[in-house]
Parts: C-alpha cells; sequence; structure tokens
C-alpha cells in the first residue's frame, strides 16, 4: 500500500508576513547565497541532490499560498528544478512563480546559487540549506563522508518541529516598544530603466580589517558599518550642502535573534539595530563615528530592547479584530503601512552573515560563499557581506545607474591601507 | 593584476571599466586577456516576443472589412447607399489612426499626429458634405485646428526639445486652459450670435494656475527630489 504523505502547510512568520503585501516593481524580497566549488557543477548531481534534501526542509522547499486571512507556505510536490544561471542577479519572483516554488536553484560554472523569496527565510537559515545541499552535493558526487556538524543537517531524520517554528511568538516579550522614529538621508541617482541588476563586490583580506577592527576595539560589523556611514556622508555633504535640509544617516543592521535564544528555527528570526549619526550637527570624522557606533549597537543591542521590538511587531498579528480582516485588505494597509514608516528609516541594510564555518572536509572542494541581498524597498542599494577562508566579501546591488555609493565605500576602505579587489557582473 | 587609477582598488582580470567610476583599464604590461572567464553570465538585455507589425495590419484589416461589408450588404438591400458611407468613412478614419500608431509613431510623434488630424478632418468633411450642416468652416475645423495646434506642440516640447516633464506638464495645463477659451469662443460666436466668452475663465484661471505652480516646483531642484521620492510609483 502506497502512502500518500500530506504536504505540510505554515503560516508565514512575523517577519514574513509584509514581504508578500509590500512587493513592488523594485523591491524584489529576493536575496542570493552561493557557494563556489573548485569544480564545475554537474546539474544532474545537482538535482539529484536537491532531491534528497528536499523533504528535510519543509519550510524552504515550498510556494506561497494564499488563504482568506493570510498568506501560507506549502511543501511543493515536486523537486524545485536546477536551472542554470541567468545573466540577472535575484530577479523579482512574480507571483505566478512564488506560487509554484518560492526557491530557485540555479548552477553556472563552479557555482550552486540558491535565491530565496524573503518570506521563507533569513540569511541564517539559508545558509544551513545551502551548506547541507552543498554537503550533500559533494557526497553524491566525490563519495565523501560529511559529518552533520557546523550547519550542516543530518538528511536521514525528519525536520524538528523548532526549526520550523515562528520563534518571534515564542520568545516575544510582554512590553511594546515605540515605534516612532524619523526619516534618515538616503542618495538617490537614475533610475534603472532595466530590470538588470548590477552587482559590485569587493573581496577583502579579513586580516586587513581584523587589524583595523583591532585599532579602534571594535567587531568588523560595527567597523564596516561606520566606514558606510563615513562614505554615505561623503555623498550628502556633495549633494545636500545646506545643514538645515541634512537627515540623519542611519545604517540598518540586522541582527541573528538566535545568538539571543536558543532557537534553532531555519525561518526568519532577526530584528535589527539602527545606529546612527545626526549630520546636522557637522562633519563627523571617522573615529567619532565608529565610537559612537560601538556604543549605540551595545546600547540597543539587548534581550530586552529586543523582547519589547517583538512584542510591538506580534501584537497586531495576534490582535483578533485584525486576523479576520481579508487578505486582499490587509494586503493594501499594510503595503500603506509599509511605504509611510518602513525603511525610509535607515539609509542602507547591511546584511553581515558573518563567517562560514564548515566541517573540515569540505573545504578542500570549496572555494568561496557569495551573499546577495536586492536594496530594500525605497533604499538605492543593498549591501551584504560574508566571509570563508579568511576573505571577506561585501556585495553591492543596486537599482540606480550611478555607483556612487559602492565607490564612496570602497575608495574609503583603500584610502584606510586597505587592499580590496573589485568583481562584477558587468565586465 | 591591474588596479584603478583613479579608485586604487585592484580589478579582477576580466574587467575591462573600473565598476565604480569606469575609468578603462589600460595596463600596457597586460593587455586584455579575452580568455579569462567572468564568474558571472554574459549579459543580455530582457527581450519580449512582438508579433510582427504586417501581421497586425493583416488581421485588423480584417476585423475592420468585415463589418464594412455587413453595413454594404444591408445599405444595399434598398438599392441606395445612404447611411452607410458614415459607418465606412469613421471605420476607415479609425483604422488610418491606428496605422500611423503602428507605422508611422515609430518614425516621428509629430507626423504620426498631422496624420491622424488630417485623417479626422476628412471624415468631418465628408460628414459636412453629406449632411450639409454648414459648421464645418466655422466651428468644427476651427477647433479641431486650436486642438491640433496644442498637442503638436506639447508634443513638441517633450519629444524634440525633451523639456523635463514637469515643464511639460505646466506648459501642456496653459494650452488646455487657452483651448477650453477657443472652445467657448467659438460656441458662443456660432450658436449664440455673440462674441464673448464665459465660463471658460475657470478653468483658464485654474489651469493657468496649476501650470504656475508646476513650474515653480521644476525650477527648485530639492524640493522636486523630495516629491519624486514621495510619490513615485
Ligand atoms: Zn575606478
Amino acid at each position: 500500500m502506497k502512502i500518500v504523505r500530506r504536504q505540510r502547510w505554515l503560516k508565514l512568520d512575523n517577519a514574513a508576513k509584509i514581504f508578500p503585501a509590500a512587493r513592488t516593481r523594485s523591491w524584489t524580497n529576493v536575496f542570493r547565497l552561493s557557494v563556489t566549488l573548485t569544480e564545475e557543477i554537474d546539474p544532474e548531481i545537482l538535482q539529484k541532490s536537491v532531491q534528497d534534501i528536499k523533504k528535510r526542509f519543509p519550510s524552504i522547499c515550498v510556494r506561497l499560498s494564499n488563504g482568506m486571512f493570510w498568506y501560507y507556505i506549502e511543501e511543493t510536490k515536486d523537486t524545485p528544478t536546477v536551472q542554470p544561471e541567468g545573466p540577472h542577479a535575484c530577479m523579482k519572483m512574480e507571483f505566478s512563480e512564488i506560487k509554484k516554488c518560492s526557491v530557485r536553484i540555479l548552477y553556472y560554472k563552479n557555482r550552486i546559487s540558491v535565491e530565496f523569496f524573503h518570506s521563507l527565510t533569513d540569511g541564517n537559515g539559508a545558509l544551513v540549506f545551502i551548506k547541507t545541499l552543498a554537503a550533500t552535493y559533494l557526497e553524491n558526487r566525490y563519495g565523501i563522508d560529511v559529518p552533520h556538524s557546523d550547519g550542516v543537517l543530518d538528511i536521514s531524520v525528519r525536520a524538528k518541529g523548532e526549526e520550523l517554528e515562528d520563534s518571534f511568538l515564542k520568545y516575544a516579550g510582554k512590553i511594546p516598544a515605540s515605534r516612532r522614529d524619523t526619516d534618515a538621508y538616503m542618495h538617490w541617482g537614475t533610475p534603472l530603466d532595466e530590470r538588470f541588476t548590477p552587482l559590485v563586490t569587493g573581496v577583502l583580506d579579513i586580516s586587513d580589517i581584523k587589524k583595523e577592527c583591532s585599532k579602534y576595539g571594535v567587531s568588523v560589523t560595527t567597523y564596516l558599518a561606520s566606514v558606510m556611514a563615513y562614505a554615505i556622508q561623503s555623498i550628502q555633504e556633495a549633494e545636500v550642502p545646506k545643514r538645515k535640509h541634512k537627515k540623519p544617516i542611519k545604517i540598518f543592521l540586522p541582527v541573528n535573534l538566535r545568538n539571543f535564544y536558543p532557537s534553532s528555527t531555519l525561518r526568519n528570526f532577526i530584528l535589527f539595530v539602527i545606529p546612527a549619526i545626526e549630520t546636522k550637527y557637522g562633519h563627523f570624522e571617522f573615529d567619532e563615528i565608529v565610537k559612537s557606533f560601538h556604543h549605540q549597537i551595545a546600547f540597543k543591542l539587548t534581550e530586552k530592547n529586543m523582547s519589547s521590538i517583538m512584542a510591538t511587531n506580534v501584537k497586531d498579528e495576534l490582535n483578533p479584530a485584525l486576523r479576520v480582516v481579508p487578505l486582499f485588505i490587509k494586503n493594501i494597509v499594510m503595503k500603506a503601512v509599509y511605504n509611510l514608516t518602513g525603511e525610509r528609516k535607515s539609509s542602507i541594510t547591511i546584511s553581515n552573515l558573518g563567517n562560514v564555518k564548515l566541517p573540515e572536509i569540505m573545504d578542500e572542494y570549496i572555494e568561496r560563499f557569495d551573499f546577495i541581498l536586492t536594496p530594500q524597498c525605497t533604499q538605492p542599494n543593498g549591501c551584504s557581506i560574508i566571509s570563508y577562508k579568511g576573505k571577506l566579501y561585501i556585495s553591492f546591488v543596486r537599482k540606480i545607474k550611478e555607483p556612487k555609493l559602492e565607490q564612496a565605500f570602497f575608495t574609503t576602505l583603500v584610502k584606510m591601507g586597505i587592499h580590496v579587489k573589485i568583481e562584477s557582473n558587468r565586465r | 593584476m591591474s588596479y584603478c587609477v583613479n579608485c586604487g582598488v585592484e580589478l579582477a582580470e576580466y574587467i575591462k571599466k573600473c565598476p565604480l567610476c569606469s575609468t578603462e583599464v589600460i595596463n600596457p604590461n597586460q593587455p586584455y586577456d579575452f580568455a579569462n572567464t567572468p564568474p558571472y553570465p554574459e549579459y543580455e538585455p530582457i527581450t519580449k516576443q512582438r508579433v510582427s507589425i504586417k501581421t497586425m495590419l493583416g488581421i485588423l484589416a480584417v476585423i475592420f472589412a468585415v463589418p464594412i461589408a455587413v453595413c454594404l450588404v444591408a445599405d444595399l438591400s434598398d438599392s441606395m447607399l445612404t447611411w452607410s458611407g458614415y459607418i465606412i468613412s469613421s471605420l476607415f478614419t479609425i483604422y488610418t489612426i491606428i496605422v500611423s500608431a503602428l507605422v508611422i509613431h515609430r518614425r516621428s510623434v509629430l507626423l504620426e499626429q498631422i496624420f491622424d488630424y488630417g485623417a479626422i478632418s476628412l471624415l468631418l468633411i465628408y460628414i459636412e458634405y453629406q449632411s450639409k450642416g454648414g459648421w464645418l468652416l466655422s466651428f468644427a475645423l476651427p477647433l479641431l485646428g486650436g486642438i491640433a495646434l496644442s498637442t503638436l506642440f506639447v508634443t513638441f516640447l517633450a519629444k524634440v526639445l525633451n523639456k523635463r516633464i514637469l515643464t511639460v506638464i505646466s506648459f501642456a495645463s496653459f494650452v488646455l486652459g487657452a483651448l477650453c477659451v477657443l472652445c467657448d469662443f467659438l460656441i458662443k460666436f456660432n450658436f449664440y450670435n455673440s462674441i464673448s466668452i464665459g465660463w471658460s475663465l475657470y478653468p483658464l484661471i485654474s489651469l493657468t494656475a496649476i501650470g504656475t505652480v508646476l513650474i515653480v516646483i521644476d525650477s527648485n531642484s530639492y524640493l522636486k527630489r523630495r516629491l519624486a521620492k514621495k510619490f513615485f510609483i
């Protein structure tokens, strides 16, 4: 007798709810993680590996569906098909595509790339997925045996309940924090008239950066966020010379909440801190920014703060009166509220996934990791960072023609004596 | 290994132009090697499938031929062509407008409009000739001429002089105000036998005000950027 396995379905987690509603032409809400191997990818083995791991990730190999009141995600019946990578990174997923499969698995030369619709998971959950995919691929291709550690999951067992939970609901505090905030400065340029996403990646030696960080006694993220604020300040000084028109420069830094709570969820579980400098007060020197950011981040990044922000975010979701509003009305309202309050509150998002650690046996087959994050709603650029084997990969994607920010950011690093190698998807 | 002389960053081997500042990479010691394989697929623009214009014109001709034939047959049943002339000439006018949109549009928008207005005036002349209404020279043609001149002027501003969108809109509202006055005048002159203007002053004043506001916004770049950010679609 054949046992029909029911397709598992899940509600969207608290952070994911906004993404389907707030999709626009210029806000794709797609991010990409890539792993580059030492040899060319065999698509058939890749397809088999996807098949092998699919059941282990019932919250990632999914499609988005709409219920009467909320969206939900549902396991796909078929295994996602691997496709050759096209020239357009992180293309917008049309609803018709999201409703078939909300994840794309791509290959190009030595590289496997996975593009996720942000409702499924955050960068950390995605990293577990791509590590496990790479491990399974290596096992299938080279017959090696990869231990189940460092984020490589055991695909012979079933998905664990805690991996599928919405940790926001579980760990949210009781007292909501105030949401009020002022608008941030955002540079702008000529909108791209094509859907191509220009991508610029800077490759740095992590030891160079660490040396600079220890000079100031701060973390890599704090240091790079300060470089970013300094670069944006130089753009603002050129574009908005009048002091009274200046708006604060705010850097949106996603925070992995798994570092605060014992959660092993593979779904979204991130919040953010937004260190800022008020450029109305005058020109900030770099060391002023570093010091200020270091303290601002330490001040905001506490468990109590995080739990109260979570409480604010889940409050509306738990309100019974709001829950019964039909989905299409929710969409309109959420979009409007988001456009009014959303990402205008920060100048840019920098998502740092940190240093990728793998089981030792995998290291000799793998060259590098890349992480690409598309720009948030109204922001002109997206910036994402990942590091592996002593190299730091800083990727910029933009939706304006001018690479102002990329240039300002990387030349700032160069002036600080850090060697930067630039790559791009345009030659 | 080449560096950008402007930014000071090292550039990957396959790069010909600095992605940050567009400065070309010229390294006499290391000419560009086309064997370098870039880590991303070659860029191709996203193209949409297009139906050829000839097929479209053919299909349209068939679509228009059917009602024309039906009208002719129905009208000929009492052995004289009477009402079908109006329908056929209107259909011809519509067809010419569609053809000009498909064929002439890509060459010149101005020429397309001239062509369209020509077709419409031919239709008007035909109706006047058939119905002997006596309104063509004193009313219809001056009004059509006014409309034609205004749209041609606005198109000229937008497409030929490439003025900014706000400038174009403000001039369009000035012209629209003037058109209201013309229309008002012609109606009064033709049907009430008086040389005066009345209601058209209200749209004239408000459209002029809107146009002026837009010109002011257009000349203030800070205000404009702010508005563009707030209202982008
Ligand atoms: Zn350069």
